[in-house]
């Protein structure tokens, strides 16, 4: 295990990939290894998302049913306003994070998340899903809730980590990054062989540049044709009619 | 098109966004770590985000505390801006005073940094281990004198009660860091004063025969008294924590004594201004990362050349 041979330096930034990126930077720079900092755990569970019929007519069978009307709301008293319509609970994004992280990481909560990620819910839509329900029960306000989509992502992604699966971030892209890394590898290895072949072909090249014996064709024959020059017809020239 | 279709739109762009950008970190740090896999660099990226997002605390949940590499090192940052010492102390003066005012900042201004600290600790030690996705038996606990001044070195103790404690042997040491890990799921600042508290406890649980008086000797079985009780009372802890909420901050650490002046928060409004943040708002800015963002200027602007006085 590498040994750290100085402290952490301060990192700020405004988003947490950045954040992220930055902090293993630093770590990799102050002595650790890729492997002290995400440690193999062996062959990780899939999380694949499996189409299934069942589901999705469920699915359109929920959506289709008990929508409002258009115009439905107007008709509802001002006293009894939606929870989303009266002021949020939680005004300060940094106490909705804490308030929301601390949910997550409810063993119920983190048991559910992994299951669903084992079977192939996106980070991206739990993450949604929790935030989206936490605007609907009135403690956030949408602009809340954009402002915390990337740290709760960031923890479902960590729980993930935590229990060895491939998870998808958004819809199905559970090999997008290893496929990404094929594609960079296979182009490597194209650019290398291009490479190869090139050096190859110059090296060939050099060694069979012609080396034309100038006494081949006798000076005096050379000396008609320089003489002769652009008068020289070709047989395919077109004939004087 | 209505307000939640438009929200579900919105929510859709900035989890492709978030992607987009997580990708492009990933890259960014394949260009420095060649030769390893993007999966691997995202597990990187994903558990530092975790601990930044959580204040160390996601670390300290999934190993239990007692995280010594990459995990024990980022929480040590975390702690240091909770414990309120990235001034330092030593300077007397004005200077000195300046750093009071810098630590003081530290600790009240940070705290949104590291809030989320032991209560997400507390409640998700256990987590893994509920989950079955990790051993209990095998976690969080302290197995070498090794392993627990690196722990106890990341807890603001300082270097000599480290020392005394590692004179008192191998039990005291691996003891007091137990109890830190157990009692504070490895999060936050431990002292001398708090292994006395745990010490004493002990000799009284010992005394009232709650423990087995002849397996519980140590410090070191304290810790793991705790720890069982912490397991299974987590979630009353963090209930009345929920409940009494963080305790309010009254007085000051300044010289003098009194409430705190408005010139204490000077730095933070220089800060703000460059940035164009209203001060009375700085921590409604979501900003991320080990820091504080009053600490970004704090080396700068107490080390700064003053006009000398004849």
């Amino acid at each position: 295990m590498g040994k750290p041979n100085r402290q952490v330096r301060p990192i700020i930034s405004d988003n947490i990939s950045e954040a992220a990126g930055l902090a293993v930077l630093d770590g990799l720079d102050a002595g650790f290894d890729i492997e002290d900092i995400a440690p193999d755990k062996g062959t990780k569970i899939r999380g694949e998302a499996r189409f299934s019929q069942e589901g999705l007519d469920e699915l359109t069978n929920l959506s289709g049913q008990g929508r409002p009307i258009p115009g439905q709301s107007l008709t509802n008293s001002p006293e009894s306003a939606y929870p989303w319509e009266s002021p949020p609970t939680l005004t300060n994004p940094r106490e909705a994070l804490d308030v929301i992280v601390a949910e997550i990481m409810q063993p119920e909560a983190v048991k559910n998340i992994v299951n669903a990620l084992a079977n192939g819910a996106a980070v991206g839509d739990i993450g949604s899903a929790i935030l989206y329900a936490k605007f609907t029960e009135g403690d956030i306000t949408p602009d809340t809730m954009m402002l915390l989509a990337e740290p709760v992502m960031y923890t479902i992604m960590a729980i993930g980590e935590e229990a060895n699966i491939k998870y998808n971030i958004e819809g199905n892209d559970l090999d997008e990054f290893d496929e990404e890394d094929e594609a960079e590898e296979m182009t490597n290895k194209i650019s290398e062989f291009r490479t190869a072949v090139s050096d190859i072909k110059n090296q060939t090249t050099q060694k069979l540049k012609p080396t034309v014996d100038e006494n081949v064709v006798p000076r005096n024959i050379l000396d008609r044709v320089k003489e002769q020059g652009p008068e020289i017809r070709s047989l395919l020239t077109k004939g004087e009619a | 098109m209505g307000l939640f279709k438009k929200l579900k739109k919105a929510f859709k762009k900035i989890t492709s966004k978030v992607k987009k950008v997580v990708k492009k970190v990933v890259k960014g740090v394949k260009k420095v770590v060649k030769k390893i896999g993007s999966s691997k660099i995202l597990k990187a990226i994903a558990i530092a985000g975790a601990a930044i997002v959580t204040g160390g605390a996601a670390i300290g949940a999934f190993t239990g505390g007692t995280a010594t590499g990459f995990g024990g090192w980022l929480m040590n940052a975390s702690n240091t801006i909770s414990s309120g010492a990235l001034f330092g102390t030593k300077a007397s003066g004005l200077a000195g005073a300046a750093q009071s005012a810098g630590n003081f900042l530290t600790k009240v201004a940070a705290k949104p940094f590291a809030s989320v600290g032991s209560s997400v600790g507390n409640i998700a030690r256990g987590v893994t281990d509920f989950t079955g996705l990790t051993d209990a038996a095998k976690k969080g606990l302290v197995t070498s004198d090794e392993q627990a001044a690196s722990i106890l070195s990341r807890t603001g103790m300082s270097e000599s009660d480290i020392a005394q404690l590692t004179a008192e042997g191998s039990s005291a040491l691996q003891g007091a860091a137990q109890t830190y890990v157990d009692t504070q799921g490895g999060v936050g600042t431990f002292t001398m004063a708090d292994v006395d508290a745990a010490r004493a406890t002990s000799s009284t649980t010992v005394a009232s025969g709650v423990v087995d008086g002849a397996q519980s000797t140590g410090l070191r079985e304290f810790g793991r008294t705790v720890g069982t009780r912490v397991a299974t009372n987590v979630f009353t802890g963090a209930a009345m924590s929920a409940i009494q909420g963080d305790p309010e901050l009254r007085g000051t650490t300044l010289p003098g004594g009194g409430k705190e002046g408005a010139g204490v928060f000077d730095p933070l409004r220089i800060y703000a201004s460059e940035n164009n943040i209203n001060v009375s708002d700085i921590y409604n800015q979501v900003l991320y990362g080990n820091a504080d963002p009053s600490s970004m200027y704090g080396s700068q602007l107490y080390s700064q050349e003053t006009v000398g006085v004849a």
